[in-house]
């Protein structure tokens, strides 16, 4: 059967055509057996992410998109930032800020697909850096970008001032006794951005 | 009898005084590269001058602070805390804070000093009303771990780093 995958820059008006794929994500990362820190409801956390992907597309960031027969099943968004302070990056770093593939299309070779291009983009544009944030326990993207070579650089770690117990704990049994956020019945989700870019 | 070590003052560092941090900087850099070896280092006058800019960028944010250690009038340590919108994917509050260094000077390790800083700024965070902290931690520096767990914060995300593949390993370098 041939190959009907297309991989593709996406114009930034065009960035809602990713979001189904964003908040998919974001509920894979609730649903991961080790998560720790809570996530927001997906619709709030694309509300907020759609503006920051915005502002970094404005700048040098790109977004591609992964198309099989013509619907858009994954894409990568990528940031380029300026040279690290401290070690010999060169002038420009790439950083991959979103691996996202389509829950029906994961175990296919759409990641690696869409690695290829990110890498291929980033030769073109003369960048030789890239790194990677992964979240604790999702095992399958870590084993994927250590295939290719990526290696620990840091780890971030969350806490609370004080010694308190953790503030997003707290914020997400306050959710589940509301029963709002990631806790609300369906058909009644609360949190969604409204001042989202349109 | 030994005369009295002088007492550790903490204070606030006005910000157009970053350069007395440079000396700490560069032990923290020392330190940097015992544990970290996936690419060379710039020099320390290089890294310095790039960092002071961020630093500039930090402290420029509503909230971002540096405290800093001095015994003698001499810069002992430092914490520099950068105040910031909150995360887009986790459940933080409108804001959050991220620890961008906490260094204490070679002499005065293993002494709490590191403790005190940091303990000193989770209190301005508490008068600030920030209560999501975040702070990376440089793989292969266990102690910055143990250091970390042993306050209650805990991992959970990995940054990891590649040259892309076809890029000459060392080309930084020669920039």
């Amino acid at each position: 059967m041939p190959d009907k995958t297309a991989i593709e820059k996406l114009d930034p008006a065009d960035i809602e055509l990713v979001g189904h794929l964003w908040k998919q994500l974001i509920d894979h990362v609730a649903a991961l057996p080790d998560a720790l820190v809570p996530v927001r409801p997906a619709d709030e956390s694309w509300g907020l992410e759609r503006k920051e992907m915005l502002k970094a597309l404005d700048d040098d960031a790109f977004v591609l998109v992964a198309r099989r027969d013509g619907e858009i099943a994954g894409y990568a968004f990528v940031c380029v930032e300026g040279p690290d302070p401290v070690w010999y990056t060169g002038d420009k770093h790439a950083v991959l800020a979103h691996l996202c593939v389509d829950e029906t299309e994961r175990g296919t070779g759409l990641g690696r697909l869409l690695l290829d291009a990110m890498d291929a983009e980033l030769e073109r544009r003369g960048i030789e850096d890239v790194e990677i944030g992964v979240d604790t326990g999702n095992d399958a993207a870590t084993r994927l970008y250590e295939s290719r070579g990526y290696r620990a650089d840091f780890r971030i770690f969350y806490g609370s001032p004080g010694g308190k117990p953790w503030a997003c704990l707290r914020r997400e049994d306050e959710d589940r006794r509301a029963g709002r956020g990631r806790f609300a019945p369906p058909g009644r989700a609360t949190g969604g951005d409204d001042t989202a870019d349109s | 009898m030994p005369a009295a070590l002088p007492e550790t003052v903490i204070e606030h560092l006005n910000p157009a005084c970053l350069d007395e941090l440079e000396p700490l900087w560069r032990a923290l850099l020392t330190r940097h590269a015992e544990v970290w070896n996936l690419l060379p280092m710039r020099s320390a006058e290089e890294t310095w001058e790039r960092r002071r800019r961020q630093y500039e960028g930090w402290l420029a944010d509503e909230g971002s602070f540096v405290l800093v250690a001095r015994r003698a009038d001499a810069p002992v340590g430092y914490i520099l805390v950068d105040i910031t919108d909150g995360d887009e994917t986790y459940l933080t509050g409108e804001r959050m804070a991220r620890i961008e260094t906490l260094v204490v000077a070679e002499g005065e390790r293993d002494a709490g000093l590191g403790g005190r800083l940091f303990d000193a700024a989770m209190l301005e965070l508490e008068r600030l009303g920030i209560d999501d902290l975040l702070v990376g931690q440089m793989h292969g520096n266990e102690a910055a771990r143990r250091f970390y767990e042993r306050r209650g914060f805990t991992p959970f995300v990995h940054l990891l780093y590649a040259k892309r593949p076809g890029a000459e390993p060392d080309a930084g370098e020669s920039t």
